[in-house]
């Protein structure tokens, strides 16, 4: 047997209390008999007793008040391993990058850990446990035990990240477990995030211990990087975006820097709860981009941004067409795009030397056989190929619907009515995506479709450019098509990625074998075998090798409701019970009884009244 | 520290006791009873002493006999001397007398337990048969006898009418619980005073050792007494139970102290003690053809004069 409360055996020293009640009352009570004659055969009280004897009703205040203190001090028996649990509790501790903000002198991550140790030591020790973090996606850190050091320990390992967290998610998620545990949970909820705000049937079942105030808080908010496919680094350009997310002014310095390079550094007021950008560019080379504030703000990780600019790499594009005043509009697009460098190759010319260091190929009214393993655009192919099948063509179309989810139509103004002289009818392959539709009288057909086949990425336009002539006409929109469409058929494959924490990137491309992952903490973390995948947590550049082969991943913290700290008042915790198992369920088993030692007192005092009321008259 | 029980005046509750016996409505009750006494019988005072010793006066012609020397010659029939030329003497049926002697025990402990209320209780039963024998024309002598009474006694004079009943009431209404019990030297100084035998009631609650009580009513036997004897007992003294479970006891006239908790063993020690308290003095009463009775205080008055006492034989 152990006690919950242990302290409450102080008033044990009531029992003193009571006998020196009655000693007095034994001393005050005196009482005159007719004669003592007949009190000579009554065996007279021995001197000790004389002091002190107690009687039934003494007995029953003795065992009234010994009720009365154990149920104070709350005994409970701790159960052997492996049984059925008393209480379960589920810690729901925000880790999201708001709960870095600094408050005064301790975090309000800090806090709200400390909340979670107070909280945690108050439970019976046989309690169990679960500690769940919230962000960037709920998981559960510690499952239910009765190793309460153990969650402390993963409290103490706990850390806030440089992510979003959805708490209601992260309530969502925690409500399941509850449902599924066999025994009646409690949720306590440390965050930063008001009661108010949390889903409204959740936030009525869960016990929210709220922290933080401070709105004080200015923020990059994005870091944008402009430079088209075929630009070098003179041509791009850097947007960063500055939020102030505090209710007052705010000042600072924004500090742009090419490595280690300072490219720009300006300071600015920001009024408040409005936003500033910065537009930087003449950057000296390729390379990371840092954007850094210099702010006295509450929140630190949303200070700092980065972005990349690539290197100049060129794009080798191989025509395999018959002269044509195709090829010569291409060569004028090659010699005015730097990076483009194209070569004209006869089909009958054609052979694995023309295509070995093509970037892609581009075959018009021609199909090779066999196919070429090479990054393709098919234009206007002809009808009798091994690759498409043509049922015919159509003539006088117009485009009449597109893709604008593909990458080569995205941002692009629509394409619909443009007229076309002749197409081929042609069925789009399995592998493929549709990019453009028309149709004739009898039927839909596409236009132009994409996908990737044998690992290569294949791309086929059904009109013919060269009868349109469209890249010399005036119509910006198919232009940008196509070169939308020349830059998805030629990934980059960059060794370093931009990305946002939390967010999932996947690692393929690089060797097989294990991977070291460094954060930007200069932590080195091994992945799993056949992990393949990696989630930033933290703002900053991620390297990730194997073999010899790196790759860098420059994670941001951009998150204007993360970094939106400010909290209007803190309100005080709503304590809520668990929902017991509902009648008829399987009853399960409390082991700390001090309820029953009440009752027992109640019983005790009722029959203590009966014999005072019996000895009283 | 005074005892929380301790003996009190007496004179309120005694009082309207008395108040109670002596009003009307009781009193036409008690008319109905009346005193049986087989013997103890006096001849009613007047009767002049002669040499043969007094001869029984009255009016209702009894006999005639032969004259002796040292007859009353006021009981000579003169009209038969003359006819028959014999001296002969009249004898009557003498009107004799029971008087009633009334013993009170006024010693503290007749007032302890004080809800017991016992002294009252005695004396409104000394009220009640002293008005029983003053109807029926006896004499009733009241006798308070304790410790604090000068001659450990405190004698009334004879009362022989129903008009005495006002008499008897303030005489009553003196007695004051005090002292030890004297049950002994105090009825033995009282009949010093007066040596005519009659009925003689004795109130107490004989709490005293037994050879006290024995000499005190063997006294009066050996005077030809017709003696009753009445246990005067309350229900603190049956069930003690009633008034602690644990204190220091007080003796209402010696002032010991004793230290008693009422265990059930206890309890049972006490009871026993009583019983044999009891059955001892029954005992006694029984071997010396003394009348004896319990007079419970929680009974009450009525239970003891119109149901026990007529039982027991000594009123009817």
């Amino acid at each position: 047997m152990a006690f919950v409360e242990p302290v409450a055996f102080i008033f044990a020293g009531l029992y003193g209390v009571l006998v020196l009640f009655y000693l007095w009352e034994r001393w005050r009570r005196r009482v005159a008999v007719p004669s003592l004659l007949l009190w000579e055969a009554v065996r007279e009280d021995t001197i000790r007793a004389r002091r002190f004897r107690p009687d039934l009703l003494f007995i029953l205040q003795l065992l009234l008040l010994a009720c009365l203190i154990l149920g104070l001090a709350r005994p409970y028996l701790p159960r052997p391993a492996g049984a059925p649990g008393g209480g379960r509790h589920i810690f729901v501790l925000d880790t999201s990058a708001s709960m870095q903000t600094q408050e005064a002198r301790s975090s309000r991550f800090d806090q709200a850990r400390d909340q979670a140790r107070t909280q945690l030591k108050r439970l019976p020790t046989d309690d169990e446990v679960m500690l769940v973090t919230g962000a960037p996606a709920p998981a559960v850190q510690v499952g239910f035990t009765r190793d309460h050091a153990a969650v402390e320990k993963a409290l103490d390992q706990a850390a806030p990240t440089d992510t979003g967290g959805d708490i209601a998610l992260a309530l969502a998620f925690v409500d399941t477990l509850r449902q599924r545990s066999d025994l009646p949970a409690e949720v306590e909820v440390f965050t930063d995030t008001s009661r108010s705000q949390l889903p409204e049937p959740l936030r009525d079942q869960v016990t929210v211990f709220e922290v933080g105030e401070s709105d004080d808080n200015i923020g990059i908010e994005a870091l944008q990087i402009f430079q088209g496919r075929f630009q070098d680094f003179r041509r791009a350009r850097a947007y960063v975006l500055v939020q102030n997310f505090a209710h007052r002014e705010g000042h600072g310095f924004l500090t742009v820097r090419l490595e280690d390079r300072v490219v720009s550094r300006s300071g600015f007021t920001v009024a408040p709860r409005e936003s500033k950008g910065f537009l930087i560019h003449n950057f000296p080379g390729p390379g990371r981009v840092v954007a850094q504030l210099e702010v006295t703000d509450a929140l630190a990780a949303d200070n700092v941004a980065y972005g990349y600019i690539r290197p100049a790499a060129p794009t080798h594009v191989v025509v395999v067409s018959s002269p044509s005043p195709l090829v010569d509009d291409l060569r004028e697009l090659a010699a005015a795009t730097p990076g483009l460098e194209l070569t004209a190759v006869a089909p009958e010319e054609l052979n694995a030397a023309a295509l070995a260091h093509a970037d892609v190929a581009i075959f018009h009214r021609f199909v090779p056989n066999p196919v070429p393993s090479v990054n393709a655009l098919y234009v206007y192919p002809p009808g009798e190929n091994g690759l498409f099948p043509v049922t015919g063509d159509a003539q006088n179309i117009e485009v009449l619907d597109w893709n604008d989810r593909h990458p080569a139509l995205q941002s692009l103004q629509p394409l619909a009515a443009l007229p076309l002289q002749r197409a081929r009818m042609m069925t789009a392959p399995p592998w493929s995506q549709i990019l453009l539709w028309s149709r004739t009288a009898e039927r839909e057909f596409p236009l132009a479709f994409a996908g990737e086949r044998d690992g290569h990425r294949v791309a086929c336009i059904a009109f013919d450019l060269e009868a349109e002539r469209l890249l010399s006409s005036d119509d910006l929109n198919f232009f940008l098509f196509f070169m939308n469409l020349l830059d998805w058929l030629t990934p980059q494959a960059d060794a370093v990625h931009v990305t946002r924490t939390g967010e999932v990137q996947s690692l393929e491309g690089l060797p097989a074998g294990l991977l070291q992952a460094r954060d930007p903490r200069g932590i080195t973390t091994t992945l799993p075998a056949g992990e393949r995948t990696l989630q930033p947590l933290f703002a900053g550049e991620y390297r990730i090798a194997v073999d010899g082969t790196s790759r860098t991943l420059l994670a941001n913290f951009f998150d204007p409701t993360e970094s939106d700290i400010g909290r209007a008042s803190r309100e005080v915790p709503v304590f809520h019970e668990p929902a017991r198992p509902a009648q008829g369920a399987a009853e399960a088993p409390h082991n700390e009884y001090g309820v029953w030692l009440y009752y027992a007192a109640a019983a005790l005092f009722l029959v203590e009244w009966t014999a005072a009321r019996r000895v009283a008259t | 520290m005074q005892p929380t029980d301790s003996a009190t005046d007496g004179a309120a509750p005694a009082a309207a006791a008395l108040a109670a016996v002596l009003a009307p409505g009781f009193l036409r009750k008690l008319d109905r009873l009346h005193l049986t006494v087989r013997h103890s019988l006096s001849t009613r005072p007047g009767n002049t002493p002669m040499p043969r010793g007094a001869q029984g006066s009255g009016i209702e012609l009894e006999n005639y006999k032969s004259y002796d020397a040292g007859d009353d010659l006021r009981h000579l029939d003169w009209n038969a001397y003359g006819r028959l030329d014999q001296l002969l003497i009249k004898t009557f049926r003498a009107e004799r007398e029971a008087p009633l002697h009334v013993f009170v025990d006024t010693s503290a402990s007749m007032a302890v337990p004080a809800a017991d209320d016992k002294l009252s209780f005695a004396v409104s039963l000394a009220a009640s048969v002293a008005y029983v024998s003053l109807r029926n024309n006896d004499p009733v002598r009241l006798v308070a006898v304790g410790e604090g009474l000068p001659r450990l006694h405190l004698g009334s004079p004879f009362f022989r009418h129903r008009q005495s009943l006002p008499r008897v009431r303030d005489f009553l209404l003196q007695v004051r619980p005090q002292g030890n019990t004297v049950l002994a030297a105090g009825i033995a100084a009282a009949l010093r005073e007066q040596r005519s035998p009659g009925v003689a009631v004795v109130l107490s609650d004989f709490l005293t050792p037994p050879d006290v009580y024995e000499a005190a009513l063997g006294d009066l036997v050996a005077r030809r007494f017709t003696v009753a004897a009445m246990r005067i007992i309350g229900p603190g003294e049956r069930d003690p139970v009633r008034l602690f479970r644990r204190a220091q006891l007080i003796d209402a006239e010696s002032g010991r102290q004793r230290f008693v908790t009422l265990s059930s063993e206890n309890v049972a020690r006490y009871e026993r003690a009583l019983t044999e308290h009891l059955e001892r003095l029954q005992g006694f009463c029984n071997r010396c053809g003394i009348v004896f009775a319990v007079a419970d205080t929680a009974a009450g008055l009525e239970q003891v004069l119109f149901h026990d006492l007529p039982a027991l034989g000594l009123v009817h």
